[in-house]
């Protein structure tokens, strides 16, 4: 695609996410609801790409499409170079732990893990030497801010604090992707544009690739690139200059 | 697998009233089977034991026909049964005894009884006889007419130490002899039985009385020292008698009566405690069951990111484990405790009994007991109860543990 004079952002380069004429219904007969019709879409690395839409328009569902949760009933999803549909179950939870982040709306981390563990567990199941684990957990929860509440429980942090574990676990292993549903949508406006310009920031910084998902219009506005879904059809995809850094 | 453990450790202790209440009823219900178990064992013994030695033994040696008719006729040269008898492991005492109905008649009137001779040395210490003497003296070495009685029996005689009594019988060839009995003593088991029905005399005065020859006797009864070596013993004992002159019988033929009352009540025993465990699974499979289904969205959380299923279903197995192995250490040491001390210091049910009845004890098919119950506790019962409960929590758990990864992870991860 194309970049901007005012952002230098890094040339995007192989598509990490295709989809071809992705569609997904459920139920059978005229009971049937299509989550997503005919869907084509390409992300490549490097990109932070905003799905937006209103509520039920398809968001999630393209979302866990493509990390495998989901299958399409039509059509082909490629992650990273793979049609997700020859994937073995192994497979799948391979390529979910090493190619994939995700960031959920709420509750996504566990529970009886302390910041450090949550933001380390990836790490844990990829079978990283401890002091390899230690050195990244402690990078990515500076980066993320969170220097100093390693041992904080869950319970023990604020949403927002949440949320930024949640982005440390995601990219603690240098995935080709994150996939975030909603992330910013359980924060209060302040909060999700910290969380927002940390992903900003980690995408112009590192390179980090995001494919989130919003209903949010300042959110959507941050985004260099905005993907409209209406009833599961791509109604829009722009690409454009995002608005400053926010109160930051 | 460290942290496959590290998870299924602090998600056990995240509802933590869940799980010390799993525990405890795991530990609750593991503890009571073995109690029950070793308290029924305890009973049985009790029961066994007194009822073994109120007649002849834990073996009896007896003609092949005596089983079927009881008569002095059918009695057998047991002087060489008895020597080698005497000679083997594990024997505690051998009791030659001459057996037989009689009526023993006073100025008081007369009574059927049922005579027991006894050789007196052989009895102190192996039967409960001696011991149970409230009036006068049991019978002595040297005692040629001396007889001690039931309480019931000096009653309806009006018979006390020193008085004396006529014993008529029929011999072993159908000839009337008499014998003239002097008390000595009076005893009271609080066995209807023995106390109506029993006059125990010098063996002696019995082989008289039957006309039977020096060493005869119509049973030889062996005591052991520990009724489990009573396999063991009989096979021996066995191998040392000839079947054709005398059979071997242990005290389940010997004393059907309480052999089928141990065997129902085994029954019964047993069916409670297959009820407390079954009591004690549907807890385990609640709790587990709620506790996974409940983490439905922290595993579709876990799967989203990558980790194996088989991993997910290794911590709540993992979970599992942990709580049957806390749950039935807990049990088990609490069981096999209780059980040690009511073996120890006993249970005194007289409290709770009659006076009369609390006095001697309870009976059992006829056959006194103590009232004071003492569990008898072993390595087997505890291990089998532990194992089992163990098993059963684990093997419950398989269905959660599988549950816990089929989930619908789409489903559970869309943003409501
Ligand atoms: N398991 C399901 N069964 C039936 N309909 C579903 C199911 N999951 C999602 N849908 C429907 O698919 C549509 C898209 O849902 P979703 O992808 O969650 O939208 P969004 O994330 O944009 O709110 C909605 O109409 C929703 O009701
Ligand atoms: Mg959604």
């Amino acid at each position: 695609m194309n970049a901007t004079p005012k952002n230098p952002t890094p040339v995007p380069r192989a598509e990490i996410v295709k989809l071809e004429g992705v569609g997904r219904s459920y139920g059978a007969g005229d009971l049937s609801v299509h989550a997503l019709r005919g869907v084509d879409l390409a992300v490549r690395s490097g990109e932070l790409a905003a799905l937006a839409g209103p509520s039920g328009s398809g968001k999630s569902t393209l979302l866990n499409l493509v990390a495998v949760l989901d299958r399409p009933t039509v059509g082909r999803v490629v992650v990273d170079g793979v049609d997700t549909g020859t994937l073995s179950p192994a497979g799948t939870s391979r390529l979910r732990r090493d190619r994939i982040g995700f960031v959920f709306q709420t509750y996504n981390l566990i529970p009886v893990l302390t910041a450090f563990e949550n933001a380390e567990y990836v790490l844990m199941l990829q079978g990283r030497p401890a002091a390899e684990r230690r050195e990244r957990v402690m990078a990515v929860l500076e980066v993320v801010g969170l220097a100093g509440l390693e041992r904080r429980f869950p319970r023990e942090l604020s949403g927002g604090q949440q949320q930024r574990v949640a982005i440390a676990r995601a990219i603690a292993a240098e995935p080709a992707l994150v996939l975030a549903d909603e992330p910013t949508a359980n924060l209060d406006t302040r909060t999700a544009g910290a969380l927002l310009d940390l992903m900003v920031g980690l995408n112009e910084d590192k390179g980090v690739t995001f494919l989130f998902s919003t209903h949010d219009p300042e959110v959507m506005s941050r985004a260099r690139r905005v993907v409209r879904l209406r009833d599961g059809v791509v109604e829009a995809d722009e690409v454009r200059a995002p608005a400053a850094r926010a109160r930051s | 697998m460290n942290a496959v453990l590290k998870l299924a450790w602090r998600s056990l202790w995240r509802n933590r009233r869940r799980t010390l209440i799993t525990l405890t009823s795991i530990a609750l219900g593991l503890a009571l089977t073995i109690f029950m178990a070793s308290l029924g064992a305890g009973v049985y013994r009790q029961a066994s034991e007194g009822a073994v030695r109120m007649q002849a033994g834990h073996l009896v040696v007896e003609h092949p026909e005596f089983r079927h008719d009881p008569s002095p006729a059918h009695a057998l040269a047991a002087t060489e049964v008895v020597a080698a008898a005497r000679g083997l492991p594990g024997v505690e005492t051998v009791r030659p005894l001459v057996v037989g109905q009689a009526v023993v008649a006073t100025a008081a009137g007369s009574v059927g009884v049922g005579v027991m001779g006894v050789e007196p040395e052989a009895e102190i210490g192996a039967s409960p006889f001696p011991e149970r003497v409230v009036l006068g003296r049991y019978l002595e070495e040297g005692d040629v007419r001396g007889a001690v009685v039931g309480t019931a029996l000096a009653r309806r005689l009006k018979l006390e130490p020193g008085k004396k009594a006529v014993l008529t019988t029929t011999d072993a060839r159908g000839e009337m002899t008499s014998e003239l009995l002097k008390v000595v003593g009076v005893f009271q088991t609080g066995s209807e039985e023995s106390d109506v029905f029993l006059v125990q005399v010098p063996i002696g005065l019995a082989r008289r009385a039957w006309g039977l020859p020096e060493g005869a006797a119509s049973q030889v009864g062996v005591i052991l020292g520990d009724p489990d070596d009573l396999p063991g013993v009989a096979a021996a004992l066995s191998g040392r008698v000839d079947p054709g002159v005398a059979a071997v019988r242990t005290w389940r033929e010997a004393i059907p009566k309480v052999a089928a009352w141990i065997e129902l009540d085994t029954r019964a025993n047993r069916l409670l405690r297959v009820f407390v465990i079954f009591l004690v699974g549907s807890t385990i499979l609640n709790t587990i069951l709620m506790s996974v289904l409940e983490r439905g969205r922290e595993f579709a959380v876990c799967l989203a990111l990558g980790t194996p299923p088989r991993m997910l279903r290794a911590q709540v197995l993992a979970e599992t484990l942990l709580l049957a192995a806390l749950g039935t250490m807990a049990g088990a040491a609490l069981g096999a405790a209780v059980s040690g001390w009511v073996q120890a210091h006993g249970i005194d049910l007289s409290l709770f009994l009659s006076r009369e009845e609390g006095a001697s004890g309870v009976t059992v098919g006829g056959f006194m007991i103590s009232p004071v119950l003492r569990c008898w506790l072993t390595p087997e019962q505890v291990g089998a109860h532990t194992l089992l409960v163990f098993g059963l929590t684990v093997g419950i758990g398989l269905y959660p543990t599988w549950r816990s990864t089929a989930v619908p992870v789409a489903d559970l991860l869309r943003t409501r």
